[in-house]
């Protein structure tokens, strides 16, 4: 294959679209969350699934698994669930010559793609440790240390609904996930067809299209991609009004919120405005893409105040007046 | 970047520039139209010349400014490339290509390379699609406000307006101030002072200012507030006008008439004994004239009255006070001396201070006797000198009547001085009027209120009137059927023996103000008899008994409370209570006791009077502990309670010395 840009952009979009066909054989009427996981997966970030439970969230982890040819394991969050359970835990086995010794069995953390359902609903202490992993992508038991496979990729869900004994994630883990991305109920023409596919007797079949080197190989072409300065200017101007103490801020954020993004938010909005950039065939992002990818990097950066809790407001409408306030032409 | 895109972001670029120049221009036009059609206008009004060159530059001046500037502006290279991506869908290809290419070659990356020849390979770019031209948003109004322009520059400029006549505009009628009888009383008792040919120039000026006033009032031409201020100011002038010390003047003629007695002199003595300086003129010109008749003998005891009237009893005063002042100005520094200072010692400075003052006063007053008949003692010296020696009978002559002519000064001054009495009299009277027909329209008419204590007052005035068109100067008398008295209080319509007879009316008028038991039980029958000042007539007048006793309703029912008809019986007051025996007249006096005003009358007579009045200590004293009591026992926050401790402190009772510096700004005082 030649390594010229137009032959990269061409091969990884032409992968993208395999991928994206394979997953939509399970998966109907989610192609903003499916574009927004692959973001994700191929930024070498994590990813926050929030809806309510029936959406296919599970299902969709599991068909790009699936796709990938990645391990896949899920873990159910609950409230007894430690961090042994999830990180793995030192055993005495016994040998062939009847010799014990300790043996580290891993958890399902070790695994390509991690689905960690409803992590809203473990303790904070079991939390830190998943997200510690989501972090460094290493786990350390003892003395030993233990390298994750790469690509390592976790999805996190949570629900929206059942809040009663659940621990909200705090703003400082929250900042960890690339993505917040929305699962929201599918069309009726979707609909539709999830239960053409899931009520007959022909169960689709997902193809492994993409290996762990390609999908590596896709990780290393996202950072060759270019970025105009205005492009990164417009980036950062939105980052900036999310700020209540910034002068450019709308007054919605002025009167609303509390925090306003960190500087990982920047990141997650240009690399990801980066891969919508290849995914469309082209070798630099735009301040289209910047502002496509700002919705799911912002959503769960910016913090509300208690006035902003108590109207009822949803950080997409800040975003939305953000984004309307800061222009992405020069004057 | 390939020059076919460069070409087209070149287009992009000048229909930017304008655009922006038209908006820019056209707005700027609309305001200097707007200015031109405000210069044309003052320009049709005469207001200013060259109205045309002005509208002209104001016209075109801002919009070449505006295409000038807007033409010249800066633009942003990357806009139109944005402009171009927005408008195409082109995903910020032609913008990211251009960014990439401004970079050195060296720093390109082979994807911005990439990116580079992608833009160049976008086909069908249009400038037009990228920024369309449009009609800048104020042209129309530009337009229309041009044809306005236009219209009026070619408007002929119409002929100078004459200046409009001023409507006259009638002053305002006034409320009626004085009823027509008063006024006329009030120009009848100015009219002897105006007619005088004697009257002192300043006072007639004064009397004719007044006798304006009251015509004035009398055309409702001027307002209350106008007249009372005009009186004012009279009086002002009035008391400007008037000799620092009238009394020292009597004095001191009073003084000399009892030096110049001797039987040559006895006329002018006597006549200056009564202060009478006209007839003592008269008389000691009698006295000239009759000096060639006179024997030597009689000649002797004229030069020596007339040399004891020249000597100036007041020399020997002033150096007795003088000596006196000494005196007391060496005691007082002597025991001002002391650094400590008891208070009996600091009592006795204050009376010592207080005698050095009083010295002083008394010696400026014999000064200014002094002065004023040092001219007059001057004349009759050189009288007696005259006499002195033996046949200058006629300088002592010449001399005697220069000292007539100058009492005759003295006499005019004398007269002046009496009428500017009058004057003033007649001065505080108006006020006294006018204030009282304020308050009467205040209050309104009392027969709608059933204000029967205004009904007397009412017969107050017009008794009053009365007075004064009689000419009366005697006081009223007013005659009860039961001959109980009189108090002459009649004049002023109280009355108060009318309510005497039974005290009921007291009761009832002191609560309420209405005098109703006043009305009838003790007016009816009653003859009031107005005395003229110099007894040749009499007037009686039958009041009827409403009338009379709500004159008293008035006068008590402000002050008084309940207690005191109920207390006594009119027995009481009719037996003698001395069991003297003998001609005696009964006089009843209206008792202070009673319940008393009420706590909000005294708190805010009090605010009124300064916090000096001793019931006003006793409200006081009560409303402060049950302050201090509610500071213990609630919870007042510590800022709140000062203020409270404050304000009682502001609100204390005061001595009357402490009360007359306060009770000027009433305004600052309040109730708590």
């Amino acid at each position: 294959m030649s390594n010229s840009p137009d032959s990269l952009v061409a091969a990884f979009r032409k992968d993208i679209d395999r991928v994206k066909s394979e997953v939509g054989k399970m998966i109907v009427g989610q192609e903003e969350i499916i574009d927004g996981v692959l973001t994700c997966l191929l930024a070498g970030g994590q990813a926050l699934l929030e809806g309510v439970p029936g959406l296919g969230k599970t299902m969709l982890v599991r068909s790009l698994a699936s796709a990938l040819r990645l391990d896949f394991s899920r873990i159910q969050f609950t409230p007894d669930l430690m961090p042994a359970d999830i990180l793995g835990t030192t055993v005495l086995t016994e040998g062939d010559k009847g010799q014990t010794k300790l043996e580290f069995r891993r958890g399902p953390v070790f695994s390509n793609i991690v689905l960690a359902d409803e992590v809203n609903r473990a303790t904070p202490k079991t939390q830190s440790a998943m997200l510690e992993v989501m972090q460094e992508q290493q786990v350390t038991i003892g003395t030993q240390t233990f390298k994750l496979e790469q690509p390592y990729f976790v999805l996190a869900t949570q629900n929206p609904l059942e809040m009663e004994g659940t621990y909200p994630l705090p703003e400082a883990q929250l900042d960890r996930f690339l993505f917040k991305l929305i699962v929201r109920f599918p069309s009726r023409d979707a609909l539709h067809s999830i239960l053409d596919r899931t009520t007959g007797t022909e169960a689709p079949e997902i193809e492994p299209v993409l290996d762990k080197k390609r999908i590596l190989e896709m990780r290393a072409l996202v950072r060759d991609v270019a970025v105009a300065r205005h492009v990164q200017d417009y980036a950062i101007r939105l980052l900036e009004a999310t700020h209540p103490e910034h002068p450019d801020a709308p007054d919605m954020v002025k009167r609303f919120v509390r925090f306003g993004a960190s500087p990982r938010g920047a990141q997650a909005m240009l690399l990801a405005s980066k891969i919508r950039a290849l995914m469309d065939g082209r070798f630099a992002a735009s301040p289209d893409d910047v502002r496509w990818a700002s919705r799911n990097a912002l959503r769960h950066r910016v913090i509300l105040n208690f006035e902003g809790e108590a109207e009822g407001i949803a950080t997409d409408q800040i975003l939305e007046a953000i984004l309307s306030a800061v222009k992405e032409t020069s004057a | 970047m390939n020059a076919p895109l460069h070409d087209i972001l070149a287009r992009v670029t000048r229909r930017l520039r304008w655009q922006r120049a038209a908006d820019l221009g056209v707005s700027l036009g609309v305001a200097g139209c707007s200015a031109a059609i405000a210069v044309l206008g003052l320009h049709h009004l005469r207001w200013i010349d060259r109205g045309l060159h002005w509208a002209a530059l104001l016209c075109l001046l801002p919009l070449g400014s505006g295409l000038l500037i807007g033409a010249l502006r800066r633009i942003t290279p990357l806009l139109p490339a944005q402009l171009l991506d927005q408008t195409h869908e082109l995903q910020g290809r032609v913008a990211n290509a251009l960014a990439f290419s401004t970079l050195p070659e060296a720093e390109q990356t082979p994807f911005m390379r990439a990116a580079i020849a992608d833009a160049n390979g976008c086909k069908d770019l249009e400038p037009s699609r990228a920024y369309p031209l449009r009609k800048p948003p104020r042209l129309s109004a530009y337009l229309a406000l041009s044809i306005v322009v236009m219209a009026l520059a070619l408007w002929p400029r119409s002929a100078p307006p004459t200046p409009p006549e001023r409507p006259t505009v009638a002053p305002p009628i006034q409320a009626e101030l004085l009823d027509r009888e008063s006024l006329e009383a009030f120009e009848a008792d100015l009219e002897p002072i105006t007619a005088d040919a004697e009257t002192a120039e300043d006072v007639q000026e004064l009397s004719r200012a007044l006798n304006e006033i009251l015509e004035n009032i009398a055309d409702r031409q001027i307002s209350r507030s106008d007249a009372l201020r005009e009186i004012q100011r009279l009086e002002t002038q009035l008391a400007e006008g008037r000799p620092a010390d009238p009394e020292a003047m009597q004095e001191a003629l009073a003084e000399l008439g009892r030096q110049l007695a001797s039987p040559e002199t006895e006329g002018a003595a006597e006549a200056l004994q009564n202060n009478d300086a006209g007839a003592a003129a008269n008389a000691l010109r009698e006295s000239a004239e009759n000096i060639d008749d006179a024997s030597r003998r009689e000649l002797q005891r004229l030069r020596r009255a007339l040399e004891r009237a020249a000597q100036s009893p007041e020399e020997r005063l002033l150096r007795q006070n003088e000596a006196e002042q000494e005196r007391e100005r060496r005691l007082l520094e002597r025991e001002s001396e002391g650094n400590q200072q008891s208070e009996s010692r600091r009592r006795l400075l204050q009376r010592r201070q207080r005698r050095l003052d009083s010295l002083r006063r008394e010696q400026q007053a014999l000064q200014e006797r002094r002065r004023r008949l040092e001219r007059l003692r001057r004349e009759l010296n050189q009288a007696a000198q005259g006499l002195n020696r033996n046949g200058n009978q006629s300088q002592a002559q010449e001399a005697l009547r220069r000292a007539a002519e100058e009492l005759n000064r003295r006499a005019r001054e004398q007269m002046s001085e009496e009428q500017r009495q009058e004057l003033q009299r007649q001065m505080q009277q108006l006020r006294e009027a006018l204030r009282r027909m304020q308050q009467g329209q205040q209050n309104g008419n009392g027969q709608n209120q059933g204000g029967q204590g205004q009904n007397g007052q009412g017969r107050q005035q017009r008794l009053q009137r009365f007075r004064l068109a009689a000419g009366g100067q005697g006081s009223v008398r007013l005659q009860l059927p039961n001959g109980q008295g009189q108090n002459g209080q009649g004049q002023n319509g109280q009355g108060q023996n009318g309510q005497g007879q039974n005290g009921q009316g007291q009761n009832g008028q002191g609560q309420n103000g209405q005098g109703q038991n006043g009305q009838g039980q003790n007016g009816q029958g009653q003859t009031l008899t107005l005395g003229a000042g110099n007894g040749q007539s009499q007037v009686q007048l039958e009041l009827p008994g409403q009338g009379q006793g709500q004159g008293e309703g008035q006068g008590q029912g402000q002050g008084l409370g309940e207690g005191i008809g109920d207390g006594h019986s009119d027995d009481a007051l009719s037996e003698d209570p001395s069991h003297l025996g003998g001609t005696h007249q009964n006089s009843r006096i209206q008792g202070a006791g009673g319940s008393g005003p009420s706590r909000s009358e005294v708190i805010l007579g009090a605010s009124e009077r300064g916090f000096a009045a001793r019931n006003y200590e006793e409200v006081f004293t009560d409303y402060e502990n049950h302050a201090e009591e509610v500071l213990e026992r609630d919870e007042v926050p510590p800022g709140y309670r000062f203020y409270i401790r404050r304000y009682f402190q502001l609100i204390r009772p005061r001595s009357e010395s402490q009360a007359a510096p306060d009770a000027a700004s009433p305004s600052e005082s309040s109730t708590p």
